[in-house]
């Protein structure tokens, strides 16, 4: 076990390091000089002594390996920046705001996992029965419907035409915990029936699959009950695979928070993160990304090693 | 002891499999969402080509005294906000969805299959390095990743397009590693690398054409993805540039008319979602009648 | 070699199997009639596809349905009617009276439990048995198939065993219970040659042990002449032959045996004299010829064959076979 964790981490950090460079080519190299000019603010760029000046101050006349240390040895100090919208350090920025989009995430997954999980086992235990094709179509069309438009016709629903939820807005819980949390019904609803969909799909098939094994027949050759047979021999070994959904559509939520918090007006990463994208706000930008992908990269580690941890065989071939 | 020496008796044998390509069509016609998918998509395409006839007036004909007008009889589906005729800016915003839905999909199949199959194939160093550049774009949400590329290459339908294929070859590089490793170690394949076939001639003749199948799977599903990405990116302001219409960017402005012109929010995102569940329903069932393990589920005990 | 004497444990009468496949229904069991006797042991042989296998499923209600049906018949253990008894009757002779042991031990068994916990179910579900009771009579049961180390082995995974490992811990699963019938569905055939004997052995030693009747499917002609006392062959979802084992190899009597027989190679066969394979092939089970479905490769075959398909009839010897010629004139 030890051995398998120790090539996941390798793995991991080979790829963490690719992840920073991207980033660093994505939000620095391309960009290029409109960063100085981004962050130069109103500054004349058609002195050549003042742009040769603000280069200098940013760095920017060094070579790009060197930007590059720089860049990364600020990050690691965890001095971020300054964001050009608000003015503020950009660390203080995700911090503030990182409660928000927490709770948005915690709302979701619970959705998910309570709708997702059942959905698929009834799926998979009742095989193309009408609940079957009901559960199939859902979880497809859970996944198939832009996040937003779903947003948006709950909004339209549950808070235009019978206002049960307000339609946007956010209150912190240690205000008022009643009212955050209706505000959070939605916008968590939405996040976690995409997820839920596809956790649906997979505990389906997964289950389907496991049923169909020669084990299970020797379960029920022993003499238990179906439902014996199905939570006794079926289930872990069904539920294993499912584990790695999670480090599949961990990514999809955080971009579908980036479309939630944009529709229901809450104050979280995502909503920032947009902010920042149409401001080219690249300091927020850079953070942004470099969160977001050690965030998924991190919630891919901890899978493999749950799965290793719960899938005796993939233990011993690493 | 010896055994009693005969062939195996064949059970159930399927007629339809002399002829793989009929079991093929057969098999998803069966699958009736797939079958409706199929007609969606056909339509869509439909719509797609034939816009300017279909369409009852240009997309971009604004007329001020018209706006956001409900359904009515000369605009089937209303104006928007500058009076532009909805139903037709939606028509041609299927144009869009379909071309940077496919042109994404397929470019990005391109890359990731010739990078896949070089990967699996060289094997070794070569691969683990791809493995892990592979596996650091997977890091980033694709639309967190376009939306970042669009701020930094500016917005617009090419950047969308090329920003998803600098992601998207990733899925195929994965999938096509994947069948390559499985039959690299066939015998068949040792034989002929035994004998002195080329690495590139095995490549082709005998490895490309057992990816075909799950690589159809693979482009129709990444085909709707792509389109859901569009409409996000549109949403978000930062794809398609007015006057261009397309889906997402209908949806983003009749957001903020919801309560005047409800409509609005709704037809496009009906156009949106048909589209993806279309590819969706279509590539699932692909995927089940190409699956040959789900097939076992009905095996024949001897 | 216990010699079946007793009563009869098992009556089956005109059991019928049906499959539904994408071509068509394949009727896998076509009426098959036989009976087990307490201490017996009874082998089912035929080549694949012939229905041993759906057979012996049927006999627990283990066939998948869909697609498997069991279509008619009547199952008789110890007087309970088996085919038509409830869900919980069937439960609780599963594993208990009747035990089965399958082909393939590697997926059979459970990957992601321990042998030992899947080792003792059949103890928890019929007796009750749990805690350090449950564990000594597990390490018991290991120890009584020769598994070195019991206590350790019993925290291992499936894949840590070797196949014939595994294979005798499926029968020591299969005895756990002290059944009255123990169903072996080519126990062998998934192992080594090396470890086959040593494993029917042990197979024919539990059995013999614990008194119980033993159906053994098998296609090994070798096996059935060393370990069965009575021997059924089976030709397309049909029993054809069915006598004792010194018989069917002494006086075969059906064509389909006697083709059998010619062409495995015998110890007390002259070295020159040539091994003969049936002439043709196993027939389609979507398209059996009409009437005796052995007769298009049949040397023996008369008109009567093409048309009517012969019944298992038995004579004063107790030896029966479904064929409308009569070889041995």
């Amino acid at each position: 076990m030890g051995k398998y964790i120790g090539i996941r981490l390798g793995h991991a950090l080979v790829i963490l390091a690719i992840v920073v460079v991207l980033v660093f080519i994505i939000a620095r190299i391309i960009p290029g000089d409109a960063i100085m000019a981004a962050m130069a603010g109103s500054v004349d760029l058609h002195d050549p002594s003042v742009v040769e000046r603000v280069r200098h101050q940013y760095g920017l006349d060094q070579s790009i390996p060197v930007q590059f240390v720089v860049w990364l040895a600020a990050f690691l100090r965890g001095d971020w920046g300054t964001s050009i919208g608000t003015g503020q350090k950009v660390l203080d920025m995700f911090v503030q705001r990182l409660p928000v989009t927490l709770e948005l995430f915690l709302g979701a997954n619970l959705w998910a996992i309570a709708i997702g999980i059942p959905a698929g086992i009834l799926g998979a235990v009742k095989r193309n029965s009408a609940a079957d094709v009901a559960v199939t179509a859902g979880a497809i069309i859970g996944v198939s419907i832009p996040a937003f438009w779903e947003a948006i016709l709950l909004i339209y629903l549950f808070a235009v035409l019978l206002p049960i939820f307000p339609p946007s807005g956010y209150v912190p819980f240690s205000e008022n915990p009643l009212l955050n949390l209706r505000a959070m019904v939605l916008p968590t609803f939405v996040l976690g029936t995409h997820a839920g969909g596809l956790i649906a799909r997979y505990v389906r098939s997964s289950l389907l699959e496991v049923l169909g094994q020669d084990y299970v027949r020797t379960a029920r050759a022993k003499g238990f009950s179906e439902a014996a047979v199905v939570a006794r021999h079926a289930l872990k070994p069904g539920m294993i695979p499912v584990v790695t959904v999670f480090g599949l559509f961990w990514g999809g939520l955080l971009a579908g928070a980036f479309l939630v918090e944009v529709v229901f007006a809450i104050p979280g990463l995502g909503r920032m993160s947009v902010d920042a994208i149409f401001q080219k706000d690249y300091a927020v930008m850079q953070a942004m990304l470099i969160v977001v992908s050690l965030n998924v990269l991190l919630v891919n580690l901890l899978v493999d090693i749950l799965y290793g941890y719960l899938d005796p065989r993939v233990r011993v071939r690493g | 002891m010896t055994e009693v020496v005969h062939p195996t008796a064949v059970v159930a044998v399927s007629v339809a499999s002399r002829n793989p390509a009929l079991a093929l069509l057969r098999a998803v016609a069966r699958h009736r969402l797939a079958a409706f998918g199929l007609v969606i998509i056909a339509a869509l395409i439909i719509i797609a080509i034939f816009a300017p006839v279909l369409a009852p007036y240009n997309p971009f004909q604004q007329d001020l005294y018209r706006v956001l007008a409900p359904p009515s009889r000369i605009h089937l589906l209303g104006t928007d906000n500058l009076g532009r005729d909805l139903l037709s800016r939606l028509i041609y915003g299927t144009r869009v969805s379909l071309f940077v839905g496919i042109v994404s999909s397929l470019v990005s199949a391109v890359i990731g299959v010739f990078v896949g199959l070089v990967a699996g194939f060289r094997g070794g160093m070569v691969d683990a390095i791809i493995m892990r550049i592979t596996d650091a774009f997977l890091c980033f949400p694709p639309l967190i990743f376009i939306l970042a590329m669009s701020a930094v290459l500016g917005p617009g339908l090419q950047n969308v397009m090329l920003s998803f294929a600098l992601f998207g070859w990733t899925i195929f590089a994965r999938l096509a590693r994947g069948q390559v490793l499985q039959v690299r170690e066939l015998p068949f394949i040792e034989a002929a690398r035994s004998v002195g076939v080329p690495a590139t001639r095995i490549m082709f003749r005998h490895i490309l054409p057992n990816i075909m199948a799950p690589l159809l799977v693979a482009i129709t599903i990444t085909v709707g993805f792509a389109i859901l990405l569009e409409s996000g990116v549109s949403f978000l302001g930062l794809g398609v540039q007015p006057p261009t219409a397309s889906w997402g960017k209908e949806l983003r402005i009749g957001f903020t008319y919801l309560e005047a012109a409800p409509l609005f929010s709704i037809a496009p995102g009906v156009m949106i979602s048909l589209a993806v569940i279309s590819f969706n329903f279509v590539g699932d069932g692909l995927r089940d009648a190409l699956d040959p393990r789900l097939r076992g589920a009905n095996r024949v005990p001897r | 070699m216990a010699k079946g004497a007793g009563e009869a444990l098992l009556c089956v009468r005109n059991l019928t199997v049906e499959f539904a496949t994408e071509a068509g229904i394949v009727t896998a069991v076509d009426g098959v009639s036989f009976d087990l006797h307490a201490g017996e042991i009874l082998a089912l042989v035929g080549e694949s596809g012939c229905g041993k296998s759906a057979t012996a499923l049927a006999l627990l209600r283990l066939i998948a349905d869909p697609p498997g049906r069991i279509t008619g018949g009547e199952i008789r253990f110890r007087n309970q009617e088996l085919l038509s008894a409830d869900d919980a009757t069937v439960r609780d002779i599963r594993g208990n009276r009747i035990a089965m042991i399958f082909q393939e031990p590697m997926t059979s068994l459970n990957p992601v439990y321990t042998i030992g916990r899947q080792l003792g179910e059949p103890l928890e579900l019929h007796k009750n048995l749990d805690g350090d009771t449950l564990l000594a009579k597990c390490v018991a049961l290991l120890e009584s198939v020769n598994i070195p180390e019991p206590s350790r082995r019993l925290q291992s995974y499936p894949h840590q065993f070797s196949g014939g490992m595994r294979q005798r811990m499926m029968i020591a699963m299969g005895m756990s219970c002290d059944p009255d019938i123990v169903i072996a569905d080519e126990p062998t055939t998934a192992l080594d040659v090396t470890i086959q004997a040593q494993l029917l052995e042990l197979l024919q030693a539990q059995v013999a042990n614990h008194h119980a009747a033993l159906l053994l499917i098998t296609h090994n002609l070798g096996v059935v002449a060393r370990y069965a006392d009575r021997v059924n062959v089976m030709y397309a979802g049909r029993i054809v032959e069915s006598t004792t084992a010194d018989e069917i190899y002494r006086a075969p009597r059906h064509p389909y045996t006697i083709g059998l027989l010619r062409s495995v190679p015998r110890l007390d066969q002259p070295i020159s004299e040539k091994l003969l394979p049936i002439e043709g092939q196993p027939p389609n089970p979507l398209e059996l010829p009409s009437g005796c479905a052995f007769h298009p490769r049949c040397p023996f075959a008369i008109d009567k064959c093409r048309t009517t398909t012969p019944v298992l009839t038995r004579d004063a010897g107790g030896h029966a076979v479904a064929c409308w010629v009569d070889v041995r004139g």
